[in-house]
């Protein structure tokens, strides 16, 4: 474990930082019902990196190489391929193209190209392997840079402006009567979403992304029942489901990704199991009790 | 200091609806301080739509809408229940909790002092102690009261309820609006309340906006329901009869072919 840590331990880091920050941002995910709308980020993202290798490409051997290079030229390609795809799908609806259709319009244009863009770049199918799946354990100290440049104000963000976020979430029509322009609001969250899926994909690929943005919520709702005991739990089995998924596939020589995200999807089938049975037993959630003890 | 001017709200020429299309149009409708708006109609008519374009959450599509002072004042807002989507895990007094302070943007959580106007509020509507009950588990009625406690623990100078009654046994409704009363006589606000029952407008409104088809018909409520104006609205033979002193609109049956 000493040898893991001494030649992973930034890398170790990294993935738990993302994976962490991600679960919690997949509370809001869940509760705003835009599970989608984050898989169609996550899409686009990888599109945006799938186009920076196609540029490698398209330089060649020119000046400009080292730039397209650079590990936050990736990141950064992803998150303006988010922006794009924003824009079109926070359009208010009009005539036939729901907002649904818009989000699956999206992710089947953004995932096609990505594959194109990929494969006609020099390094075809293992940048496609990378694309979908990278070890998260063989990040650099650029990208780690990046990350704690980015997600952790991201997150922050969400932290500072956490009541609002909810506000506007949980009853809008509400928030715009007290004056609360909801629309901005949206908008700003989504940047931060946006930045913080962006960071996941390029150091984790696509899978440990969408995992990380669903299943911890998803786990941590079947849990607890007031919202930071969500947000904490949702948190709490990010960081232990990466620590102990990209542990074991290094024990097991596995893709730390996908070990990651199994683990995560283990816990999320115990918490269910258990509120299942809980369930089952007794009265819903313990509510009753709770009420008659106030 | 001089006192407020009387008129709240006039809208002019307004016209509601979704994406482009009007569901209300030319609506000329002027509200005054401290007065009692019972926007009825049947389902579809634009009741709804008219109260969110007023209060911003829809944009006008053409007309205006304008308030004394150039703004909104502050707004007690009773959506319908189901507008609440009931998968957010919060209690009863957390619902109440989120609408106070909201113009603070920084502030992470609540204070004592919201704690205690949630509580005084919830009182007000009777579930003092149903406060730490989750919401989703409250019923249906339950839910429509923390609502209304949400809408006047903001201290509202304008109650705004979207069918608060809605799927209400009649004794519920009847201590809501009694509630609704009760408050407008002690804090002198201005209550719009949207509902398909012309009785209860009759009976608790000073003012109706009366819509059906794409027309409308506006004024005080003695204006409104004065002659044949609501019949020609509606299209159909109506009364007002008094029922053991309550002003109550009755169907009457068609004559004739």
């Amino acid at each position: 474990m000493i040898d893991f840590f001494r030649l992973f331990g930034p890398s170790f880091l990294a993935t738990v930082v993302v994976a962490s920050a991600l679960a919690f941002l997949s509370v809001h995910v869940i509760l705003r019902r835009v599970v989608f709308v984050g898989v169609a980020l996550s899409q686009l993202s990888s599109l945006g990196i799938a186009l920076a290798f196609f540029l490698e490409g398209v330089v060649g051997e020119s000046a400009l190489l080292g730039f397209t290079q650079a590990h936050w030229f990736h990141w950064v390609m992803g998150w303006l391929l988010e922006l794009v795809g924003l824009a079109f799908l926070m359009r208010p609806e009009r005539g036939h193209l729901s907002r649904e259709a818009r989000i699956g319009v999206t992710f089947a244009a953004s995932g096609a190209l990505a594959v194109l863009f990929v494969a006609s770049s020099p390094h075809g199918m293992d940048e496609l392997r990378s694309l979908m799946a990278p070890d998260p354990l063989f990040t650099s100290t650029d990208d780690l840079i990046v990350l704690f440049a980015t997600m952790i104000p991201s997150v922050a963000l969400v932290l500072l402006f956490f009541r609002r976020f909810l506000i506007v979430a949980f009853d809008r029509e509400m928030a715009i009567s007290l004056g609360v322009h909801a629309a901005r609001w949206d908008v700003f969250f989504y940047l931060l979403l946006g930045v913080a899926i962006a960071m996941a994909i390029h150091l984790a690929g696509v899978l440990f992304a969408i995992g990380f943005l669903v299943l911890p919520g998803a786990a941590a709702l079947c849990m607890a029942h007031r919202p930071w005991q969500i947000f904490g739990l949702a948190s709490g089995v990010g960081f232990a489901s990466s620590a102990v998924g990209t542990y074991f596939s290094h024990e097991l020589d596995l893709p730390a990704g996908p070990s990651a995200v199994a683990t995560v999807f283990a816990v999320f089938l115990a918490m269910r199991l258990w509120h299942r049975l809980r369930h089952r037993a007794g009265p819903r959630n313990g509510d009753a009790a709770r009420a008659a003890a106030a | 200091m001089s006192a407020p001017p009387r008129e709240l709200l006039r809208c002019d020429r307004l016209a509601v609806g979704y994406r482009g299309d009007p569901v209300a149009a030319a609506l000329d409708v002027s509200l005054e301080r401290g007065a009692y708006l019972g926007i009825v109609g049947p389902n579809g008519c634009g009741k709804t739509t008219f109260l969110k374009t007023v209060l911003g959450i829809l944009p006008p599509l053409s007309g205006s809408v304008s308030w004394s002072g150039g703004r909104l004042p502050r707004v007690g807002y009773v959506p319908q229940r189901d507008a609440i989507d009931s998968i957010y895990p919060f209690r009863a007094i957390e619902v109440v909790l989120l609408a106070l302070g909201i113009e603070e943007v920084f502030r992470p959580t609540h204070t004592e002092r919201d704690v205690e106007r949630a509580r005084h509020a919830l009182g007000r509507v009777g579930l003092a102690d149903r406060a730490e009950v989750g919401y989703s588990e409250l019923s249906g009625g339950q839910r429509q009261r923390v609502l209304v406690a949400r809408a006047l623990a903001t201290e509202p100078e304008l109650l705004a309820l979207d069918e608060p009654t809605s799927g209400m046994d009649p004794g519920s409704t009847e201590r809501l609006l009694d509630l609704v009363d009760s408050i407008r006589a002690e804090r002198a606000i201005t209550v719009m309340l949207v509902t398909h029952d012309l009785s209860i407008v009759a009976r608790r409104a000073t003012h109706a906006l009366a819509m059906h088809e794409g027309r409308h018909a506006t004024g005080t409520v003695a204006e409104v329901f004065a002659g044949d104006q609501l019949q020609r609205l509606f299209c159909h033979p109506l009364a007002l009869v008094d029922a053991g002193g309550r002003p109550t609109v009755v169907p009457r049956p068609r004559t004739g072919t």
